[in-house]
């Protein structure tokens, strides 16, 4: 990417947004928790419906800041969209992949959640919140604004797709992605670092 | 639109928002009447999954009339309808449940406090009272084709309420002028 480089302010979080699973609950418990109490004031949320409609602060904000994409299943509708607007996000989580990691289930209910699934709920906030942080304490870390063309023409998805494909993502750890095309995270320095010291 | 078809089921549609509380409200709205209020006569409709292009997800759209709760007032549930080319079968409109309940969403937007909880009790209630309506007929529903392409994105200076040419049920309930009357809600005269 080319033009201006900047010290990020705030990150955009992108919670896949579902209805179905219980896991699109767990990630969009564990976004506010980011939001309102982990980081507040540092990130922005991104609300899809919000964003097809057109509303002007939804799209700026993806211009603007960095996201990261949190998919609740393989089916990676998030990601999706990143793709369908043809903006990268700076990270990607995969819920699947953390809770295989940490052999934990988000349980059955959607209309709340019950006990297992909170403390799911506060292990992936902590998860994106220090992504999050990373990317803003980072002195190295910089991020150069996309730009949409709004309004334009959607498709529906190809079912067959594979946008984690598409987007190029590399995989930094268990969970934990970003598109071959985005600055290198912060983490990936310092594993990087200390692998050089073993 | 095609040949009508017998109703076996009525989607629900919660806005899907994240940012405000109202989007809590409908979504709670929509899981207590699919879960406990008429299991087995009504489906969650994902708008995330329609988009990705879910095949299960778009054969709901188009087999199935559909109830939209839209949140607030950027309506972005009865844009995405509109969008994909689909006309609601009702909309329900969150600020007035609101005005009419006087009942505040409130603050928490993971778990909803009393009155949200109310709130979004109320309109679950309607969107059942609708269904039931639309299921016991007669309604005369007609299969719809989701629109796969050139799909008019992020419009916001549309006018969806008059994209979808929405005619006033009740102050809480809109229907598209094209789709069929209510049954149970409407005379059979205008």
């Amino acid at each position: 990417m080319s033009g201006l480089n900047l010290r990020v302010g705030r990150v955009v979080l992108f919670p896949c947004g579902g209805l179905k699973k219980p896991e699109a609950t767990v990630v969009r418990w564990a976004t506010y928790r980011v939001n309102e109490e982990l980081l507040p004031r540092k990130t922005l949320l991104l609300c899809v419906p919000a964003f097809y409609r057109g509303v002007p602060e939804d799209l700026v904000m993806v211009e603007k800041n960095p996201t990261l994409v949190v998919d609740c299943h393989e089916e990676s509708c998030g990601s999706f969209l990143m793709q369908q607007i043809g903006l990268l996000p700076a990270a990607r989580i995969l819920l699947p992949e953390l809770m295989d990691h940490w052999g934990m289930r988000p349980g059955t209910v959607r209309q709340s959640l019950d006990e297992p699934a909170r403390r799911l709920v506060d292990k992936v906030a902590r998860e994106m919140a220090a992504v999050v942080e990373s990317l803003l304490l980072d002195p190295n870390y910089r991020f150069t604004p996309q730009h949409l063309k709004v309004p334009f023409n959607g498709k529906i998805g190809n079912w067959k797709d594979n946008p984690a494909e598409d987007l190029g993502y590399i995989r930094i750890k268990a969970g934990l992605y970003r598109p071959k095309g985005m600055p290198p995270l912060p983490v990936e320095a310092s594993k990087s670092r200390s692998e050089g010291h073993n | 639109m095609g040949k009508e078809f017998n109703i076996k089921k009525v989607l629900l549609y919660p806005c899907g928002g994240v940012g405000l509380v109202v989007s809590t409200v409908t979504r709670l709205a929509c899981l207590k009447a699919v879960e406990e209020l008429m299991p087995g006569q009504l489906d969650l409709l994902d708008m995330h999954r329609c988009q990705r292009g879910a095949p299960d997800e778009i054969a709901l759209l188009e087999n199935f009339p559909v109830i939209v709760l839209d949140g607030c007032r950027q309506q972005c549930g009865s844009y995405f309808l509109n969008m994909l080319g689909i006309k609601p079968a009702a909309r329900l409109y969150t600020p007035a449940y609101v005005a009419r309940f006087k009942l505040k969403p409130g603050k928490n937007r993971a778990e909803l406090e009393t009155e949200g909880q109310q709130l979004s009790e109320a309109m679950a209630q309607e969107a059942v009272a609708i269904a039931q309506g639309i299921l016991k007929g007669p309604y005369p529903f007609k299969k719809q084709k989701v629109r796969q392409k050139n799909l008019p994105c992020c419009n916001y200076s549309l006018d969806i309420e008059e994209a979808l040419a929405y005619d006033e049920v009740n102050p809480r309930v809109h229907r598209p002028e094209a789709m069929p009357r209510l049954p149970g809600l409407e005379s059979a005269e205008r």
